[in-house]
């Protein structure tokens, strides 16, 4: 009897723990799901917010703006957009970035996928070789070559052209891009090629109206991601070229910078305009951009 | 009966030279003339300008042997730029892409809302024009009108309103935190591509065993991982070396050479100053350097991935 009952009570406040812990854990569970989504989201903020206050920026005054630079835009303007771009040279520089960048990348886009089909397909003495040396070349910074390159388009009287912005952009996506898209050839279904082969299809024509259109997934990915590489480079475009007819972009935005010194507001507005084509080109192509900055890195 | 015989193999030799297999190897010559012209060499030119005295493009070159390098080792600058970079090292190895591991494996497997737009905006710095970068932040900075400054004296924080980029004390770790800003991105989604790529049925079976997300991320999902964190870690090397545009967009190197990095002061002494000899022996070494820190960084982790498994 007195067992029985002893045996009740342990039971009972055994349940009423276990009852306890369980909501204990619940707790715990629904107080780090509640931590960890706003610690993201605070990394989240930190990661957009600078664009935003710049957008914000873009619309306000200078009177306005250093008053309060956290506050909002009390009215709605466009007139640092319309002045930046009718006073300054930056409409210049988009179109210089723009052919630099679209050159470039046809090019990268060529010479990349032709070697990728003649590694991908191709055993001939030497091939695992060369294909090291070119991966190897992927790892070389540009600095080393940069006085190098000075010297050479000076002797070549290319300094202070597109060329000598559009050859070295080519030769150094070409190692990177070759290999994305070689192993993306080598994954293609033997097969396909095959077929083409036994209709007695030339190996040029092949390459042209048969491997060129399989590939297009990951032709579009080294698009927009050289496109972007491109048009964001700095280190040599501030290096060989000179005058504002031929300036792209990054460098001539700091020109634009140094000159609009203390006009916040009108930086705000061309640095917006800017920004603007990468982040549209970023929003309607992330997934090719991200898979293609990172793959080489998984695939390593 | 002989026209017959002969008409055969001349109409393929016709044919023959676009159809022998290695007419391919034609492919490959754009891509290799372009890659040895415009990089291995230059690349290999640098070693070999390093060994001149060479005042700007005009100017005469005159061989002086290993000058150059006497002159780097005992440059202070030098080891000062050397110093700065390896804390750059120290912190993408040591924080950053430990930090972007977490952050990618809560976003992956936590109980988050809103996840494909976290992808997507922690990525955005890594695709922006770096001037824009450069100048946002040197705004973000400004000791009277930044937005930092303006939130510290706005929550009585006044004594650390500081000039973040004006001060030698401050203006490293504020680049720093900028290139953290810029890059953490970039990890945070190699690692979450990586983490996508971990079967289910492992995280189903970790679950059943009483694993918790902790345990998940740090016994299972990291060791599982090892190759793709090697392969961050590299990238976090070899691009902390040659970091060269925020802070030259932000500092110039400044102030007093504060901020130095070796690509700055190669870009100085080598560009502004036209002295190509002394700068492709920088340029050399930043390259050994970077070939160094590569190799010990392998020796090391391959190692302990064998004693891992």
């Amino acid at each position: 009897m007195s067992k029985n009952i002893y045996e009740n009570a342990t039971t009972k406040l055994s349940r009423t723990r276990s009852l306890f812990l369980r909501g204990w854990k619940r707790l715990g569970k629904i107080l780090s799901t509640i931590a960890v989504n706003l610690f993201l989201f605070v990394l989240f903020a930190w990661a957009v917010y600078p664009l935003i206050w710049q957008f914000l920026t873009s619309f306000r005054t200078n009177v306005d703006l250093f008053a309060n630079p956290w506050g909002l835009p009390t009215s709605f303007s466009l007139g640092n957009y319309v002045k930046v771009w009718n006073a300054s040279p930056l409409p210049r520089y988009f179109l210089n970035s723009l052919i630099v960048s679209a050159t470039s990348t046809v090019f990268i886009l060529l010479f990349s996928s032709m070697a990728a089909y003649a590694f991908a397909r191709l055993k001939f003495p030497g091939s695992t070789i060369l294909l090291m040396f070119l991966l190897s070349l992927y790892f070389v910074p540009p600095h080393i070559a940069l006085i190098p390159l000075l010297v050479m388009l000076k002797r070549l009287g290319l300094v202070d052209t597109y060329f000598a912005l559009i050859l070295p952009y080519i030769a150094f996506a070409i190692p990177f891009s070759t290999i994305l898209i070689r192993s993306f050839i080598l994954g293609l279904p033997q097969e396909l090629i095959d077929a083409a082969l036994v209709d007695g299809c030339s190996k040029i024509r092949l390459f042209f109206s048969i491997v060129l259109p399989v590939i297009r997934p990951i032709l579009a990915v080294v698009l927009v991601v050289q496109f972007v590489t491109c048009w964001n480079e700095y280190l040599f475009a501030l290096v060989f070229l000179h005058s504002r007819e031929v300036k792209t972009l990054p460098v001539g935005l700091l020109d634009f910078v140094g000159e609009y010194f203390t006009d916040w507001v009108a930086t705000a507005a061309g640095l917006t305009l800017a920004t603007i084509p990468v982040l549209i080109v970023y929003l309607v192509f992330r997934n090719q951009i991200i898979s293609g900055m990172t793959a080489g890195a998984i695939k390593g | 009966m002989t026209n017959v015989n002969q008409s055969g193999p001349v109409r393929s030799t016709g044919r023959r030279l676009w159809d022998r297999p290695h007419v391919v190897l034609l492919f490959l010559l754009p891509a290799v003339i372009m890659s040895v012209m415009f990089i291995a060499y230059p690349a290999a030119s640098s070693a070999y300008y390093s060994l001149f005295e060479w005042q700007g493009l005009g100017g005469s070159r005159q061989f002086v042997g290993l000058d150059n390098w006497h002159r780097l080792v005992e440059d202070p600058i030098i080891w000062v730029c050397v110093w700065h970079n390896i804390v750059l090292v120290i912190t993408a190895v040591f924080f950053q892409v430990p930090a972007a591991f977490v952050i990618a494996f809560l976003v992956a497997r936590a109980f988050v809302i809103g996840r494909s737009g976290y992808r997507v905006a922690y990525f955005l710095p890594v695709i922006l024009t770096v001037s824009v970068v450069g100048v946002l932040w040197t705004w973000i900075y400004h000791p009277q009108f930044g937005i930092l400054n303006e939130a510290l004296r706005g929550t009585g924080l006044d004594e650390l309103a500081l000039p973040w980029l004006g001060s030698s004390k401050t203006a490293l770790p504020a680049v720093i935190v900028v290139m953290l800003w810029r890059f953490t991105g970039f990890y945070i989604v190699l690692f979450m591509a990586a983490i996508a790529r971990v079967p289910e049925d492992i995280y189903d079976a970790a679950t059943v065993d009483g694993a918790n997300l902790w345990q998940l991320g740090a016994r299972i999902v990291a060791p599982m991982l090892w190759q793709v964190i090697l392969v961050a870690v590299t990238i976090a090397v070899v691009s902390s070396i040659k970091r060269f545009d925020l802070a030259y967009i932000m500092t110039a190197g400044g102030p007093v050479h504060a901020t130095e990095l070796l690509a700055t002061y190669l870009f100085k002494v080598g560009i502004l100053s036209f002295n190509m000899g002394y700068g492709s022996a920088i340029a050399t070494f930043l390259f050994l350097l970077t070939l160094a820190l590569v190799m010990i960084q392998f020796r090391g982790m391959g190692s302990q991935q064998i004693s891992e498994f």
